[in-house]
């Protein structure tokens, strides 16, 4: 009896503000989100276009994607890509975010530096990176005579790296954020007492401070696989998918062919498969870090 | 409970409401004052200039009505997705390729054949569009023309010592190893922007595959490996003789490249004129037809509907947009877009004499034409991906045989996944 009367009390304590902040973003995001969402996935099951009519094929769309060769080295490329960006954003920004956070000169002035690139669009960011590939390299190249600075990078088999250093680079600042904010909660106090036992700064590393930025890492790392998985503004804007299909992810063939190609019912069937991905993916790495961070704590 | 529910419906409602009145804001566009305002939308970035300038005129002669222009650059797929919503612009010019026949097919179009700007037109452009449905009528109306060829600097050719341009493809080749010899660049290609690789396959194909190839595939019964060697050897040929770093160089710089006469030739059509000439207006540069057999009189020129105008069924002031199209085909109107953009008219009495084209114009004008092959593949095959993928192929030294029959595997592999939806 008195726990339920707790419980009535604490029902009407609830603030009407907090509604007004919450419900219209999740009307919002019903609307232009989950309902475009679910009719991409009642599509996956048609034989529709992209216009006209459309009959049930039932699961054809599915079965089509893993006889398509294409289809198959988009996967391939999109997760090799994920693999090596996760990996240097997130090492590259940790390392940015120590040397920050120290104490150095001229502090404010190189965050804000490092921090610039995230401000810039993805597709000028793009452009600008397809002039300095295209004309400023090259020339550079001639001027010292160094070949393989000659041609075009996006222009041969190495295309993808040119693409990964623009990612890493624009991808960087928002790591770094997240690292820097989760070294300024580490307590100074552990530190001075480190340095009293005499720790070196290797040690001071892995005993101190990455046990105790590990949720950081682990939203960081979810983010960055999840954003690279979905790799698109940056090959558009450089690529777009070629030479052949060397950097075709599969957000990129899902829009070319969707759109252009008319293939918009296989496509829908396709960007299906890559949210499921994504999503396993990411429950997945949430699951194994929040262990992880468990164990560190206890 | 009940007031939480009444403060979610009311902010549901506001927010609908916000949503809409947006909505609405954002398909009116601005209100011009009782005027009919008409889209005009185009599917080519290059002539946006000159739809300006006609709108302007045409505005002045009908102070009624409004055009809004608009021309992304990347046309077909805005297109298809207004057709995924059912929402297609009033007045519509597209060239003579998938793009249009998607329209087409969706029934979206209004049957064009009774009106009388339609019957000006040239009757070999009208076959062009009628040729890509099995519908009766005419679905757009042909405004203007392109033509491939090879644009060529006379005054690289000259310094070479080529006193004529080549008339079979052993005496492009020797001019192409002459220029080369000479320290002049003979081809710039630009497969950075993948598109142009088209240019140079259509030209091979159209004059070395019938055209009945198309229907042949379309069932099984022939491949690209068992047909299209020479075409992909020849293709290659061409790659042979560029410059460098053709996989990295973009059509823009390919244009800037042949502005400051730093290229002798770029295989592609009339369209590119208007790109380069602004940037050197003292260009002395023509075209001329690219000969792909060693019998000169088998050859032709590839050329299609560049520019045909259709109008939306859905379209609510349909006497506007038939102004329009009846003023944009009007001679003398015709002559300023064709002379400006260096287009051939579909129209019959409008002549285009830019010496800029001078070397191909006699050609067109005998109707020593034949269309793009690349229009009558399934839409969803990505042709450009094979050529992109094969001229890196040759970049990294790959052996030419096992080049022309990767390249030639692969495109049969694409091909038969674009084909399983067409049925």
């Amino acid at each position: 009896m008195f726990r339920r009367n707790n419980m009535r009390q604490a029902k009407k304590k609830i603030n009407f503000t907090y509604y007004v902040m919450v419900v219209p973003m999740a009307l919002l995001f019903f609307a232009f989100h989950t309902i475009p969402f679910l009719r991409g996935v009642f599509y996956s099951f048609t034989d529709w276009k992209g216009f006209g009519s459309w009959h049930f094929v039932g699961l054809r769309n599915y079965g089509y994607m893993f006889t398509n060769s294409n289809i198959g080295s988009a996967y391939a490329f999109t997760f090799k890509f994920a693999i090596a960006a996760t990996i240097l954003v997130n090492v590259i920004a940790l390392l940015i975010a120590l040397g920050l956070t120290s104490k150095i000169k001229f502090q404010n002035t190189l965050k804000a530096i490092y921090f610039l690139p995230y401000m810039l669009g993805t597709l000028i960011v793009g452009f600008i990176f397809n002039f300095v590939f295209g004309n400023m390299l090259p020339s550079l190249g001639k001027f010292l005579h160094w070949g393989f600075l000659e041609t075009n990078i996006l222009g041969t088999s190495h295309a993808w790296i040119g693409i990964l250093i623009v990612t890493v680079w624009q991808g960087l600042a928002f790591n770094t954020l997240i690292y820097m904010s989760g070294l300024q909660s580490v307590s100074p106090d552990l530190y001075e007492a480190a340095s009293l036992d005499g720790v070196t700064p290797w040690q001071k590393f892995w005993k101190i401070t990455f046990p105790l930025i590990a949720p950081f890492f682990t939203i960081n790392l979810v983010l960055s696989v999840k954003g690279y998985l979905m790799v698109f503004d940056q090959i558009m804007a450089m690529t777009s998918g070629g030479p052949g299909n060397s950097t075709t992810s599969i957000s990129v063939l899902i829009y070319n062919q969707g759109f252009q190609g008319s293939q918009f019912a296989i496509q829908s069937a396709n960007a299906v498969m890559l949210f499921i991905i994504v999503a396993a993916i990411s429950l997945f790495q949430l699951n194994v870090l929040n262990k992880r961070e468990d164990r560190i704590e206890n | 409970m009940k007031k939480i529910f009444k403060i979610i419906v009311a902010l549901a409602g506001v927010v609908i409401l916000a949503a809409v009145t947006i909505s609405m804001f954002i398909t009116s566009g601005p209100n011009t004052s009782g005027k009919t305002v008409i889209q005009l939308f185009s599917t080519k970035t290059e002539n946006a200039a000159t739809y300006k300038e006609l709108i302007k005129k045409f505005e002045k002669a009908n102070p009624t009505i409004k055009v809004q222009l608009s021309s992304p650059s990347n046309a077909a797929t805005v297109l298809k997705t207004d057709l995924a919503k059912n929402t297609l612009p009033d007045v519509m010019a597209v060239g003579g390729d998938t793009t249009f026949t998607s329209l087409q097919s969706s029934e979206g179009l209004r049957n064009l054949a009774n009106e009388s700007y339609a019957k000006k037109t040239l009757p070999a452009y009208r076959k062009m569009i009628t040729s890509l449905y099995s519908q009766k009528g005419l679905y757009a109306v042909p405004y203007a023309t392109n033509a491939s060829g090879i644009i060529y600097n006379k005054d690289l050719f000259k310094k070479a010592g080529i006193s004529t341009t080549p008339k079979t493809w052993n005496e492009l080749i020797a001019d192409a190893k002459l220029l080369k010899s000479k320290g002049i660049v003979p081809f710039e290609s630009a497969y950075k922007d993948t598109w142009t690789t088209m240019a140079v396959w259509n030209q091979i194909t159209s004059n070395s595959i019938p055209s009945s190839w198309i229907t042949k595939r379309l069932k099984n019964q022939t491949t690209f490996a068992a047909s299209h060697q020479q075409v992909m050897s020849k293709f290659l040929e061409i790659t042979s003789y560029s410059q460098s770093d053709y996989m990295g160089t973009s059509y823009n710089q390919a244009n800037i490249d042949f502005a400051k006469g730093k290229v002798a030739m770029i295989v592609n059509g009339n369209y590119e004129i208007p790109a380069f000439t602004p940037l050197n207006s003292k260009i002395n540069s023509d075209m001329f037809m690219m000969p792909i057999s060693n019998n000169p009189a088998d050859n032709k020129v590839t050329s299609g509907v560049d520019v045909a105008f259709a109008i939306a069924k859905v379209s609510t002031h349909v006497s506007a947009d038939n102004k329009l199209v009846a003023f944009l085909m009007e001679n003398k109107n015709a002559e300023i877009y064709n002379k400006e953009q260096f287009s051939f008219s579909a129209i019959k009495g409008v002549k285009q004499t830019s010496p800029l084209v001078a070397g191909i114009t006699d050609q067109v004008n005998k109707g020593n034409v034949i269309n793009y092959p690349d229009h009558y593949y399934p839409a969803a095959l990505d042709m450009t991906q094979v050529l992109t993928q094969a001229g890196l192929n040759a970049a990294n030294h790959m052996a030419l045989n096992t080049n022309i029959a990767k390249s030639l595997k692969h495109a049969d592999s694409l091909f038969n996944a674009a084909n399983v939806q067409e049925k």
